[in-house]
């Protein structure tokens, strides 16, 4: 997790949690960290940077993470978005596989945890 | 992995309390990292000072320890330079949880001349008595465990297993390798 030029967006509904992600994501050196609290919002931000990486809350506030997966993968497959969940039933796992989500952060995570999923879906991206 | 992989609702145990134990874990790291960064820095500050007062002991005159001051002053000691460039690690990448309470251990191991100087420092410095204050450590490994816990579970997304998703950094190895060498 060391790619300055990395562009990373995370859609998260809790101010708190976003602005932590922000702060240690930053300080980390991940990348360039771009912040969307609403389904809106994040869709704007998207059509104007595009994003490497996308952090997406599932019960991100209006039409939900699910829909913003699923519009960015619709957009673009070079995005690999990691969906934040602290619930999500088996049919909700099934969907987000289908729309092409890269890869789930359960919450409550650590620093290691995110920094270790980060790693993982950009790896994938190199790979590919 | 073939097939879908195993869906366990036990994933979910920390369901209510998600947000804050995450809020705990991450803003406790934040201040842990801040803590330890300060502390590299209080050190190479202890390591100049040391390194200057042995260089001005063994100094014959006076023109000889004007050049010490001289050179102390630009920052041209090698150890001075070779602690700045593990702070420029530290600084530029990703630290794991883990390392911080390692480095923190290893900071304990420096030579005890130096070790008596980085504690003189550390309880003079009022950005890292105030960095000291934010951390709190014992809820920090409280929410630590209760995570883990969660995170042990298989991903039900990935079949991924926490081994799966580990990476490891060199920072320590580093650290190490500066630490063991003689001053």
């Amino acid at each position: 997790m060391n790619a300055s030029s990395l562009k990373i967006l995370v859609a998260e509904r809790v101010d708190v949690i976003s602005d932590l992600l922000e702060t240690v994501l930053t300080f980390s050196r991940a990348g360039n960290v771009f912040v969307a609290r609403t389904t809106e919002h994040a869709e704007i931000m998207y059509d104007m940077h595009g994003y490497k990486v996308a952090l997406i809350d599932l019960d991100l506030l209006s039409a939900g993470g699910l829909s913003l997966a699923q519009s960015i993968k619709g957009k673009s497959h070079d995005t690999m978005v990691v969906l934040m969940a602290s619930y999500a039933d088996p049919e909700t796992i099934d969907l987000a596989r289908d729309i092409g989500v890269d890869d789930l952060l359960i919450k409550p995570f650590s620093y290691d945890d995110l920094s270790n999923h980060v790693k993982y879906v950009i790896s994938r991206k190199d790979a590919t | 992995m073939t097939g879908k992989p195993h869906y366990d609702p036990a994933i979910w145990a920390e369901r209510e309390g998600a947000s804050f134990l995450t809020e705990v874990s991450l803003s406790n790291y934040m201040a842990h990292r801040r803590i330890i960064l300060r502390k590299l820095e209080l050190t190479q500050k202890a390591v100049l000072i040391h390194e200057k007062r042995k260089a001005l002991s063994a100094a014959n005159n006076i023109l000889e320890k004007t050049k010490i001051w001289l050179f102390f002053g630009s920052s041209k000691s090698r150890h001075y330079q070779m602690w700045g460039q593990l702070l420029q690690t530290f600084i530029s990448k990703p630290v794991f949880e883990n390392d911080l309470f390692e480095i923190d251990k290893l900071l304990d191991l420096i030579p005890v001349e130096i070790k008596l100087l980085l504690n003189q420092c550390v309880d003079s410095d009022q950005k890292y008595q105030r960095l000291a204050l934010e951390f709190n450590e014992a809820e920090y490994l409280e929410a630590k465990e209760r995570i883990d816990v969660i995170q042990q579970h298989q991903n039900p997304l990935t079949g991924l297993s926490k081994e799966e998703y580990l990476c490891h950094s060199d920072l320590l190895k580093q650290l190490q390798a500066l630490m063991f060498e003689k001053y």
